[in-house]
């Protein structure tokens, strides 16, 4: 249904431009425009617009075409919100319906059962071959939607003018006085309280205001509505929805985007440019652990969000109390940025880190009453974003960071926000103490063979500094990591060493630059219908920790340089997983072109889904897995394919329950002793799961790629064989689908993939 | 346009409920919609379908953006209704269209509509017709 709102914002959005085109050009239309204005100014200054916000009220002199200015609106209200296209086909064809009735008089399709049984009633065939043919001839982005667009097009126009004539009768302001984003930003609250759902929708167009007796949903979106219109007051009141359930936390942020596109470019814009600024950074420091423990990308996603809604509120009070000031917004899956112009006084400063304080409290109050997650109970949830100010956005992210660090050494008691000019000194001379532990650290590791193995020297440079693996495994927490140097690697650290090793890392993290992604993509398997796979690219984070090091070990100057030099790093970085993805992309792509299949592929941060039109059988998802392992590197990725069949809001969580499994199984085998696989070779098996539809009982089967036909032996291959049985006894009680569904997985078949 | 072999070679892209959809060939030049509900007592059809019906049906599906629907053949009994005709869809492209209606042995109402940008060809029909069973399961 959210796919048909994003239709009629588009038709409204095209109506107008259409509407002012044909004004301005009709040669017969002599309109006096002196005299139009002079009506219009009119109007504005009496009774009814004197209450509108400056900002909301129409200019006399503006065109029509002025819309654009709220196209970024509509587009950031609509995008995100793809949901179900088969609501959409069923209610053009409920509408369809409703004109039968008038047409033909008949109470319904199945009234004239001896003229004709079904003969109105295969309309919707006719949608359904119509909506598939044009999506076939579509491209991204919004395929759906577009694909849809030429049958909708029709009964938007009827939505949208059954809106327009009620919202123009009901409120005069709205014709009278609001410029067209504002009655942009109306008409799709409208919708969004109205419109769902779709009988409610089909209520209204059939009769109007009657119909908020049939439904009061109407008649509480009416008097939502009366509330939107603005005046003085209106603008404050809390637009948040009230979030009770987790169904509704779903529908309502799993897709929010607190920005457009186009801000967040704009902020990336202001945060390259070199001259000093006011930033603020706020970040959700306790993403990773909430992925990991609670198994529920979604969930996270959903909270991150909700907070995010939250913390922009205020700033947006904070920016309309000080109308001077120019903001630039920035909004991704873990962090939100401002940056505002000019510079922020002391006492402004002070003001938003209490509002940054506020929300965080607000927010864990609410997480804690909506009660989603036992694991949620004890946490300390107003410690999960940590916020931190600086003169350039990077400067920000190591305040937020440090942020973050000074809550952890304080046992998780929330902090104010870090402002980078007082910690300056201690960056400087954290930069000198990283430094020094790396020294000896690598003298200590050159010692031994197993050492060395995971030592490597930057480019240009007689500097060693750690590898990657090094980097990946203290990124599983301090004490795995250890275990995983000592049994993986065969790297035994005394405890001066341990503390030495994570007081490094922990010392690198501080500096890891922030990730700055303008167009944030949601890549779920939600519309998975007939099932797909999910690809999680192991390593991203460690690699931009790496290359920090590198950057650490290199550097030569003031600590303003190394942040600055640190920022070329990460986009280095970027650009080798960009390219990762990219390489994902065009390989499924092909392999499904060489079956004859075909495939949507959506990637975000640091993993990619491919949706699949028809579900996919072993032979195809062994071809699959057989390509992807010869382009890539095996083990940088982690693969879960789901069947068809699954519902919708258990689709990503089924492949993430496969994610975790390829996790731990990868860790329990990988290590030196002779019931484990040496990390050289697993750097080139590939495990993907093949998940079940069922939970209960149900049997996950485990595809072992190997890149080269003789490359683990009958006995490794037990080896992987057994730690899956445990892997997937491990997985029980670590994962709760929500609404009571608890898998109870059975360790399936073993496939074999040589290549 | 690739024609169909059998019910193996057919694209399945949507099976909800009673209802499923299949690609015919891969670019989805001719597709296949199909439709079951049960009947609730054994009926009949009336094989002349009133011009208003038509008109109305016309009508309707000119709000989804379908134009100048027509049947131009027809094949009606007490059991099964068969319609060939054309239509302009909101693309501005000249579709032809298959539409059947039949009552089948285990009482419930089948229908199913066949459309492609190319012009029906009788091996194609015959093709569909013979997979009506196969789909029906």
């Amino acid at each position: 249904m959210k796919n048909f709102l994003f239709l009629i914002f588009l038709n409204l959005f095209t109506i107008n431009i259409s509407m002012a085109n044909s004004f301005c050009t009709t040669p017969n239309s002599r309109i006096d425009m002196q005299n139009v204005s002079q009506i219009c100014q009119g109007i504005l200054e009496n009774s009814v617009c004197k209450d509108v916000p400056k900002n909301k009220v129409k200019k006399c002199d503006e065109e029509n075409r002025s819309l654009n200015s709220s196209w970024d609106y509509i587009q950031g209200c609509a995008k995100g919100a793809l949901d179900s296209i088969s609501d959409i086909l069923e209610f053009i064809s409920d509408v369809m319906k409703w004109v039968w009735e008038g047409v033909t008089g008949q109470k319904d399709w199945g009234a004239m059962t001896e003229k004709g049984l079904g003969f109105g009633e295969s309309s919707l065939l006719y949608l359904k071959t119509e909506y598939y043919r044009s999506y076939e001839k579509e491209s991204e982005p919004f395929r759906e939607t577009k694909a849809v667009m030429s049958m909708g097009e029709h009964i938007s126009n009827l939505i949208i003018t059954k809106i327009n004539q009620y919202l123009s009768k009901e409120y005069e302001v709205f014709d009278q006085c609001l410029n067209n984003e504002a009655k942009a930003q109306l008409t799709c609250k409208f919708l969004g309280n109205f419109f769902l759902p779709p009988a409610a929708a089909l209520a209204f167009l059939k009769y109007g205001k009657r119909a908020f007796t049939e439904y009061r949903g109407l008649e509480k979106g009416a008097e939502d509505v009366k509330k939107l219109f603005p005046s003085k007051e209106s603008v404050l009141i809390e637009r948040k929805p009230k979030i009770l359930s987790r169904d509704q936390l779903d529908k309502e942020y799993i897709h929010f985007q607190a920005t457009t596109t186009a801000e967040n470019t704009a902020w990336i814009e202001r945060a390259r440019k070199s001259e000093l600024g006011s930033f603020v950074e706020v970040e959700n420091g306790a993403l990773k652990r909430l992925n990991d423990q609670l198994g529920d990308k979604n969930l996270v996603t959903g909270l991150t969000n909700l907070h995010k809604d939250y913390l922009f509120e205020r700033i947006d009070l904070f920016t309309k109390k000080y109308p001077g000031l120019k903001i630039s917004k920035y909004s991704d899956f873990k962090s939100s940025r401002f940056s505002f112009e000019p510079k922020l006084t002391a006492a402004q400063w002070e003001e938003l880190n209490l509002l940054i304080k506020e929300s965080n409290l607000e927010f864990a109050k609410k997480v804690r009453e909506l009660n989603l997650h036992p694991k949620l109970k004890s946490d300390k949830i107003e410690t999960w974003f940590s916020s931190g100010f600086g003169e350039t956005a990077d400067q920000a992210g190591v305040a937020a960071r440090e942020s973050r660090n000074v809550a952890r050494l304080n046992n998780d008691h929330p902090i104010s926000s870090i402002d980078f000019k007082m910690i300056k000194g201690k960056v400087a001379e954290h930069a000198i103490s990283i430094e020094e532990k790396r020294f000896m650290l690598v003298a200590d590791f050159s010692k031994t063979e197993a050492g060395r193995k995971l030592l490597e020297t930057v480019p240009g440079t007689d500097q060693k500094v750690f590898s990657r693996e090094v980097f990946e495994a203290l990124r599983k927490g301090d004490d795995q990591a250890i275990s995983i140097l000592d049994k993986k690697y065969g790297v035994k650290l005394d405890k001066v060493q341990q503390e030495s090793l994570l007081s490094y890392y922990h010392g690198v993290d501080k500096l890891a630059p922030g990730i700055w992604i303008p167009e944030r993509v949601v890549a779920n398997l939600d519309d998975a219908v007939a099932g797909g796979f999910s690809a999680d690219f192991a390593g991203m984070g460690a690699a931009n920790i790496e290359q920090v090091a590198k950057d650490l070990a290199t550097h030569k100057g003031s600590v303003d340089d190394l942040i600055a030099s640190i920022r070329k790093g990460e986009e280095h970085v970027t650009r080798e997983f960009e390219s990762k993805k990219s390489l994902f992309n065009s390989q499924v792509q092909e392999t499904m072109e060489k079956m004859g299949e075909k495939s949507i592929v959506k990637c975000s941060g640091d993993d990619c889904v491919s949706l699949v039109r028809t579900s996919l059988n072993i032979k195809k998802k062994k071809e699959i897995i057989g390509d992807l392992m010869m382009k890539t590197s095996p083990s940088s990725m982690r693969l879960s394919f789901i069947p068809p069949g699954i519902p919708k809001a258990l689709r990503s969580k089924i492949a993430v329950a496969g994610e975790m499994i390829e996790k731990d199984l990868r860790k329990s085998v990988t290590n030196l002793s002779s019931n484990g696989i040496p990390p050289e070779k697993m750097k080139n098996v590939m495990l993907a799961l093949d998940m079940p539809k069922g939970v209960k009982g149900d049997q996950v089967n485990l595809v072992i790629g190997m890149k080269g036909r003789d490359l683990l032996t009958q006995r490794e291959i037990e080896i992987l064989k057994q730690s899956f049985a445990d892997s997937i006894r491990k997985l029980r009680g670590e994962i709760d689908y929500g609404d009571g569904i608890v898998p109870n997985y059975q360790p399936g078949q073993i496939i074999i993939v040589r290549k | 346009m690739t024609e169909a072999n059998g019910l193996g070679d057919w694209i399945l892209l949507e099976k909800k409920d009673s209802s499923l959809v299949y690609s015919i060939d891969k670019k989805s030049e001719t597709l296949l919609a199909f439709q079951k509900s049960p009947l609730e007592k054994k009926k009949k059809y009336d094989s002349k379908i009133s011009k208003e019906l038509e008109v109305a049906k016309k009508r309707v599906l000119e709000l989804a953006g379908i134009k100048d629907w027509k049947i131009t053949h027809r094949q009606n009994s007490s059991h099964r209704m068969e319609w060939i005709g054309s239509y302009t869809n909101g693309n501005h492209e000249h579709i032809y269209f298959f539409e059947v209606h039949y009552i089948s042995k285990d009482q419930v109402e089948v229908q199913y509509l066949l459309t492609s940008r190319q012009p029906l060809s009788g091996l194609l029909l015959v093709q569909v017709r013979d997979q009506e069973r196969e789909i029906e399961k």
